[in-house]
């Protein structure tokens, strides 16, 4: 028991750098505070149409017949400012419902309406009757609960408590402190006895206002236990506000998360749940649906055979089994991390991303790969903590094999993923190895660039009329993007797309290359005549030469900017156009050549022109070498858009002799 | 705003020989997914009970079909589903896999977080991964809402590109009960065939070949083979009703909410008190509005007979909530007690929702407003918004038929039509450049009619953080940062917003050697266009239908002369008009535009025409003025 205490202690220590006591204010369900009845809009956010006065939720455990459950208390107040907010006066909650002792239950349903009508208080109450519990459908019951005559200023106030059947997986759900609304008090208390050991974790950019902590006496059921008392109070938390190029809200909200540690049952039981990653890993690897999956891999015996037989290089081998993999399982489009029956898997040819990812680690090893599967949690789906160790952090696997020294992660979801390359949504820090001797964190680093390079080589007339062709070729995590694409539409839609996308092009022929084929860049090829970029007047003729190829607006409009920008991978865009001029003309201005360079050379930007005899040529190049910049590069960025952008407007004056 | 979900008998997932190989080739041309047969048969006991079942075989030739593979069932309280069996085939023609229970999830249906309905779907996915593969499947239903008998139309907007080999529906009837319905596209007439006490009416589709939908054409809905069937009398609950005419539907959708419209005396006082001052009808009705709008909230709750019953006034009153029924009636009820005759109004919201069938009764709506007749006009009211501007309508539920419920049934009768001119843009700019190339401009528009519903939204829906922000992605300027900024609301019959905007612009003229270009044309240009078809099968369906007037001048630094001046454009067509015109009067460029586009509908003919008139308007778009540094 005292190992358990002791081991809290230090997770709260680290977690929480400081304890502090502060006076919490009085609020108590169904009383009222006239100042918030008379409340026309909130000092601290005058943009706010609502604020959540008081947030308070309160976890214990206790037993029920012969179950433990968590037991959730949950009391809200708060101030709707302006109509927008009415939704506020309906509570929509969805309860889990596995069947029988398994499910969520809800009690304690109630709730008042205070509105303040010609300086009396109004207090109305919640009915029975407008209290909605849906049916059941698949494991999901919606709750709806109605409040009455919510209006602009209304004051809400509810309660409910919600009991959770304690399980592995179950564990207290996550307390946020801030949301769309300003929040005036969050308040968050926890009694867990000790034969529970939870794992607390805070993140976000917000400070708690108080922290305590207190070993106290439970009971749960007949058993009589110590156990700690804790207490989280943060004061006046504003809006969350989302921003552009950021992986996921709830990498940057503040909030707690709990995960069991362990539990220690008297006389019964003693176990251990990914207390930190050696943990963590050893549970992955005796989880049935993870671990266990590969160790029964004899089905694919044959398969592995044929690829041996046929292939002998071992590079050769790996392309092999992803193909393997991705011929005979079509990927369902939803991430996941387990697997229930990889044979099922392959007979069925559907699965999502464990059951794809799990099934290539298992064919590797078949084939005689040293492949484990490395676990992560996708841009979409925040960040992993490398300190600790939270299961429900993760959401994607992908492949492991180490080749020369070298992490190679292989994922076998979309067919046009290069040896190495994993999809966008994966590229988010690190990822976990699970592996049995050798656990340890992998830094996820794209193998490929976001790579476009155009070339036009045009003929101009005396009218102003450009002929000629343009090639786009893409690369990397642009060839990716273009393959989907045309892969969606077809040879059709893309080029009608295509002729969408330049209104103004005369396209006498398309043809696209490399559109399926895995290795190569793909390439689309134009004959064009465009009419657009030259402007006649008189004897003169004025040319736009990056056509519209060039960058016209800068996507960081923002002034400042809080967070990095995460583009997450470098990109690469090159544009080289040849102008043969119509004869008797001259060049009378053109561009000068300009070099840029971010700092430390993390970016580059070259512009070129060259006139030799009656042919010019403009190149330009765009480099963005890092996947992520800090919020303090922002202002070089944006300069170096603008000068870009300025760059790429400027035209070519031409003269008739 | 938002509407009640009217509950249609869905069929749009349709799905036999299960051999891929025989498939006619000229039906593959073009097709994801061939129809190979598909049967639905509407089996109607009686007056408040059928059998609804579907048998299909479909083979789907590509991954683009797979849409194909999904079964979607519908249900609610009125419907239970009595079995849905379905195996797949490969492309031989040999059996692959049989659904099983656990194969088939349930979902709930309801429409959000601030809705509270009974409505869930059966949904079963058939997926394979080699191509082609066959998919047969059948499922049976028993339906007791008999205000709806099915629409039957396999090819939807949402499956382009599938082909029909064989396709039948029939409608089985008692003899006491008379079937009603129309018949849209359909290569044959029904035939009628009468046995027994029994009369069955069939239809048939063979050999429908894939079809695409252009762009700018008219929905599938209107153009594809379409049976539509209603009954003559029905029963839902302990409700009957009949309908042979919008006067039928009117009287049993009047008396299904007769008697819900009684207020509390406590209420009825305080209306009266609260309108004492008013003279007028019309200033009555909008302090009842404003009264609504202020205490109320639309929640949507469609549970049993509730998705077409109007919740009590009283309750409304109690509650201060209720959906479009529920605060439509007590909308009435209020007016009422003023003496104010008011008459609820059926429609099918939605911008750009097709019309309804208006020469077939039958219940097509999904939503209800409020019609008050005055002396002079008539005031439209939607009930469900707190800041929709008294008597508007916009594009939700404007220019389109309606169901009038008044005492004596039902009388159908459009809403109004904003015309091109009622939904303008017009904007006055000025705009600065300095010597470096950057600006400052001042721009102030204003929005009216249908042009001003997306920045009212904004106004009203979103913080001035996030008005700002959204401002920002709409600018597609190309440097901007935004000093200061207003969007402020009219709250008329015909309402607008003004926005003003100071702007600091970057990159706006561009500056090269001694040259400065200029395009004027800076906030308001057209990119897309459509792509010409010489080919063009389907009527040119235009939507567009408002009038742009931008007057921007620009000061631009000294010492510059014009060395060229694009010259003014005029085009008129029947699609619409646009001129430019651009000039220089010391060191200043005065740019106007207009451009008008009118709603309408052009014969397929008349396609490539429409594409060069975009064409021309693109490319006046991007006259560029060009200055140079005076000798």
């Amino acid at each position: 028991m005292k190992k358990t205490v002791l081991l809290l202690w230090l997770v709260c220590c680290t977690n929480l750098l400081y304890a502090q006591k502060i006076a919490l204010p009085k609020i108590k369900f169904g009383e009222f505070n006239m100042a918030d009845l008379e409340m026309k809009s909130y000092e601290s956010d005058s943009t706010a149409d609502a604020i959540v006065l008081y947030d308070y939720g309160q976890t214990t455990f206790e037993a029920k017949g012969g179950m433990i459950y968590t037991h959730f208390v949950y009391h809200g107040r708060k101030k709707i400012l302006k109509k927008s907010a009415l939704d506020l006066g309906t509570i929509s909650m969805q309860l889990l419902k596995f069947g029988y002792e398994k499910d969520q239950l809800i009690s304690d349903i109630k709730g008042f309406t205070f509105n303040l009508e010609n300086g009396e208080v109004k207090k109305e109450k919640l009915n029975k009757e407008s209290i909605f519990l849906e049916k059941i459908v698949g494991d999901v019951q919606n709750v709806k609960i109605t409040l009455p005559n919510v209006k602009e200023g209304s004051v809400i106030d509810y309660t409910y408590t919600i009991d959770t059947p304690f399980s592995l997986s179950n564990n207290p759900s996550t307390w946020t402190f801030q949301g769309e609304r300003p929040v005036k008090w969050s308040v968050y208390e926890i009694s867990i006895p000790s034969y529970f050991t939870y794992r607390l974790l805070m993140s976000g950019y917000l400070q708690l206002s108080g922290n305590e902590v207190e070993p106290v006496n439970l009971s749960l059921g007949s058993y009589e236990t110590n156990g700690l008392f804790q207490r989280f109070i943060v004061k006046d938390a504003p809006a969350f506000r989302k921003e552009a190029f950021i992986t996921s809200a709830g990498d940057y909200i503040s909030k707690i998360d709990f995960e069991l540690a362990s539990v220690v049952w008297p006389n019964v039981l003693v176990k251990d749940f990914s207390l930190d990653y050696t943990a963590l890993n050893k549970t992955m690897l005796e989880n049935q649906s993870f671990g266990g999956q590969l160790k029964r891999t004899g089905f694919l015996e044959d398969a592995a055979k044929e690829i041996k037989s046929k292939h002998s290089d071992s590079t050769a081998r790996l392309k092999a089994a992803c193909e393997f993999v991705r011929k005979n399982v079509k990927w369902n489009e939803s991430y996941g991390l387990y697997a229930n029956n990889l044979k099922k898997v392959l007979e069925t040819h559907k699965g999502d991303a464990g059951d794809i990812n799990l099934l290539l680690v298992a064919l590797l090893r078949e084939i005689g790969f040293d492949a484990n599967p490395v676990i992560l949690s996708t841009r979409g789906h925040g960040k992993i903590h490398e300190q600790y160790a939270l299961m429900k952090r993760f959401n994607y696997v992908v492949a492991h094999i180490e080749r020369n020294g070298k992490d190679l992660l292989l994922d076998a979801t979309d067919e046009y993923l290069r040896l190495g390359m994993l999809p966008m949504d994966c590229l988010n820090g690190s990822g976990w190895l699970v592996h049995p001797t050798k656990g340890r964190f992998v830094t996820i680093i794209p193998v490929e660039k976001d790579v476009e390079f155009k070339k036009a080589s045009l003929v101009l007339d005396e009218e102003g009329e450009l002929k000629g062709s343009i090639l786009k070729s893409y690369a990397g995590y642009g060839a990716l993007s273009a393959k989907k694409e045309f892969k969606e539409k077809g040879y059709e839609k893309y080029l009608e797309e295509a002729r969408k996308d330049n209104a103004t092009w005369t396209i006498e022929k398309a043809d696209y290359v490399n559109t399926t084929e895995l290795e190569a860049p793909m390439e689309a090829q134009y004959q064009v005549t465009l009419s657009d970029y030259v402007t006649k007047a008189g004897n003169m003729l004025y040319l736009k030469p990056m056509l519209s190829e060039g960058q016209t607006e800068n996507l960081l409009k923002a002034k400042e900017r809080l967070y990095p920008i995460d583009f997450a991978f470098p990109i690469e865009e090159t544009f080289m156009a040849t102008y043969e001029l119509p004869k008797g003309y001259s060049v009378v201005e053109i561009p000068k050549n300009i070099s840029l360079n971010l700092p430390e050379s993390s970016g580059k930007f070259t512009y070129l022109v060259a006139i030799n005899d009656n042919k010019l040529t403009v190149t330009s190049r765009i480099q963005f070498r890092k996947s992520l910049y800090f919020a303090g590069e922002y202002p070089f960025l944006q300069e170096f858009f603008d000068k870009m952008i300025a760059k790429h407007n400027e035209q070519i004056v031409l003269k008739k002799n | 705003m938002r509407y009640l979900i009217l509950l249609l008998i869905n069929f749009q997932t349709i799905a036999q020989d299960f051999s891929a190989t025989t498939i006619p080739a000229e039906l593959k041309e073009k097709a994801h997914a061939v129809i190979r047969n598909h049967d639905t048969e509407f089996y109607v006991r009686d007056i408040g009970e059928a059998v609804m079942k579907v048998n299909a075989t479909i083979t789907i030739l590509d991954e683009k079909g797979k849409d194909h593979a999904n079964i979607v069932i519908f249900y609610n309280k009125f419907t239970k589903v009595n079995n849905i069996e379905a195996r797949i085939y490969d492309a031989n023609g040999k059996q692959i896999k049989k659904l099983k229970k656990d194969d088939i999830e349930s979902f709930s249906t309801s429409s959000g977080e601030n809705s509270i309905e009974d409505s869930y779907a059966k949904v079963a996915t058939l997926s394979h991964n080699l191509y082609p593969y066959t998919i047969d499947y059948s499922y049976q239903y028993t339906e007791r809402n008999m205000m709806f008998y099915p629409t039957w139309r396999l090819i939807t907007d949402r499956a382009e590109f599938t082909a029909i080999e064989k396709a039948s529906f029939r409608v089985s009837m008692p003899k006491e009960l008379d079937l009603r319905y129309k018949e849209q596209n359909m290569p044959a007439k029904v035939t009628i065939a009468t046995e027994d006490s029994r009369n069955t009416y069939s239809w048939r589709i063979n050999n429908l070949k894939a079809v695409e939908r252009e762009s700018n054409s008219p929905s599938f809905d209107e153009t594809m083979p379409t049976v539509y069937t209603a009954p003559t009398d029905f029963k839902i609950d302990d409700y009957k009703g009949n309908v042979n005419s919008w006067n039928d539907i009117g009287k049993f959708y009047g008396a299904l909410n007769a008697d819900r419209d009684k207020l509390p005396a406590e209420l009825t006082a305080k209306l009266k008190d609260l309108v004492k001052n008013e003279a007028d009808m019309s200033s009555k009705t909008k302090k009842i509005y404003e009264y609504l709008q202020a205490n109320t909230r639309y929640v949507s709750i469609q549970l049993g007979i509730g998705g077409w019953q109007s919740m009590k006034a009283t309750d409304v009153a109690s509650k201060g909530y209720g959906d479009c029924k529920a605060l439509t009636n007590f909308t009435k009820a209020m007016l009422k007690e003023l003496g104010i005759p008011s008459y609820m109004a059926l429609v099918r919201a939605g911008e750009g929702k097709s019309e309804i069938q208006a020469d077939f009764p039958s219940f097509q709506f999904n939503h209800v407003i409020l019609c008050v007749p005055m002396p002079k006009d008539t005031l439209w009211l939607e009930c469900t918004s707190q800041d929709n501007p008294f008597g508007y309508l916009g594009s939700f539920t404007g220019d389109r038929n309606v169901v009038l419920v008044t005492e004596n049934g039902g009388k159908l009768i459009r809403t109004p039509t904003y015309k091109h001119s009622d939904n303008q843009l017009l904007r006055n700019a000025t705009i600065e450049i300095k010597d470096n190339g950057e600006a400052v401009a001042d721009i102030k528009t204003e929005y009216t009619g249908l042009q001003q519903e997306i920045y009212a939204q904004v106004a009203n829906s979103l913080s001035s953080d996030d008005q700002k922000k959204w401002l920002y992605k709409n600018l597609s300027l190309p440097s901007v940062e935004i000093i200061s900024f207003s969007l402020n609301e009219k709250k008329e019959k015909l309402p607008s917003v003004e926005e003003k905007l100071n702007l600091h612009l970057r990159n706006i003229a561009n500056k090269s050697g001694t040259r400065l270009f200029i395009t004027p044309n800076i906030l308001n240009q057209h990119h897309k266009l459509p792509v010409a078809n010489a080919n063009r099968k389907t009527e040119l369906e235009l939507d567009g239908n408002y009038l742009d007037i931008d007057n921007i001048s620009f000061k631009v630094p000294k010492g510059y002369t014009a060395e060229y001046l694009p010259e003014p454009i005029k085009i008129e067509t029947k699609f619409g008009k646009y001129s430019a015109k651009v000039e220089m009067k010391d060191d200043m460029i005065i740019y106007n535009r207009e451009v008008s586009m009118f709603k309408g509908r052009h014969s397929a003919a008349m396609y490539n025409e429409w594409v060069d008139f975009r064409k021309k308007i693109v490319k006046a778009d991007k006259n560029q003025v060009v200055l140079v540094v005076k000798p």
